[in-house]
């Protein structure tokens, strides 16, 4: 397993924690009735303003840890070497990311459009970005495995 | 995977060359020399280029098209 590759999955897993927390943490604002409440917006940002600093420090934190664990145990000598191949794959990810992330805005326009609010409205967008974050990894996984 | 490649056969006749090795010649990952060889990567034309020149020979004679 590459570099890269390895970066990829620590993502993925960083990714599945941190927003497992934060999705849990909406959930819970959508039945306390915090969602429809005057401040129910500015609740909703100030908890996702701590989630971001926090994902990508558990993100960075997760792949030091990694790679000194995996360098340690296989004595990996390419450590760091990001090729042609991974920025191929990496720009195969981006273009799933980027389809979930335009399809959660025309989403929340159209939710928008029908009346909900903008706790669900941004919601939904965060959850198009956090999901295509995920087809992202896995799309660069798949192609890491099967081969191009 | 219409592409074929000679590099297996050309490691062992550079003296057993190591995948690792040849990695670290052409500036790319084992991992990216494993999946060339192996047919399931075609690399860039700049970087058949470079795989040819570190076993100093033709691009021809590294890698191969079957247009069937």
């Amino acid at each position: 397993m590459s570099y890269e590759e390895r970066n990829t999955v620590v993502t993925l897993i960083s990714s599945l924690l941190v927003n497992a927390w934060f999705l849990n943490r909406i959930w819970i604002m959508y039945h306390d009735g915090t969602s429809t409440a005057p401040d129910g917006l500015q609740i909703w940002a100030q908890t996702m303003l701590w989630v971001v600093p926090v994902a990508i420090g558990s993100v960075i934190a997760l792949t030091v840890l990694t790679n000194i664990v995996v360098g340690a145990i296989s004595g990996e000598t390419d450590r760091g070497i990001v090729d042609e191949r991974d920025r191929k794959f990496e720009f195969f990810g981006m273009g799933a990311t980027m389809a979930f992330a335009v399809a959660g805005f025309l989403v929340s326009m159209i939710l928008l459009a029908l009346g909900y609010g903008g706790f669900v409205a941004f919601t939904v967008i965060y959850l198009s970005f956090f999901l295509g974050d995920i087809a992202g990894s896995l799309v660069k996984l798949g192609f890491y495995r099967a081969g191009i | 995977m219409r592409i074929t490649n000679q590099i297996r056969r050309l490691r062992f006749d550079a003296g057993e060359m190591t995948q690792a090795d040849l990695a670290a010649r052409v500036g790319v990952t084992r991992q990216t020399i494993m999946a060339i060889e192996a047919a399931k990567y075609s690399p860039s034309l700049e970087l058949a280029f470079l795989i040819a020149g570190a076993f100093d020979k033709p691009l021809n004679d590294v890698f191969q098209f079957d247009p069937n």
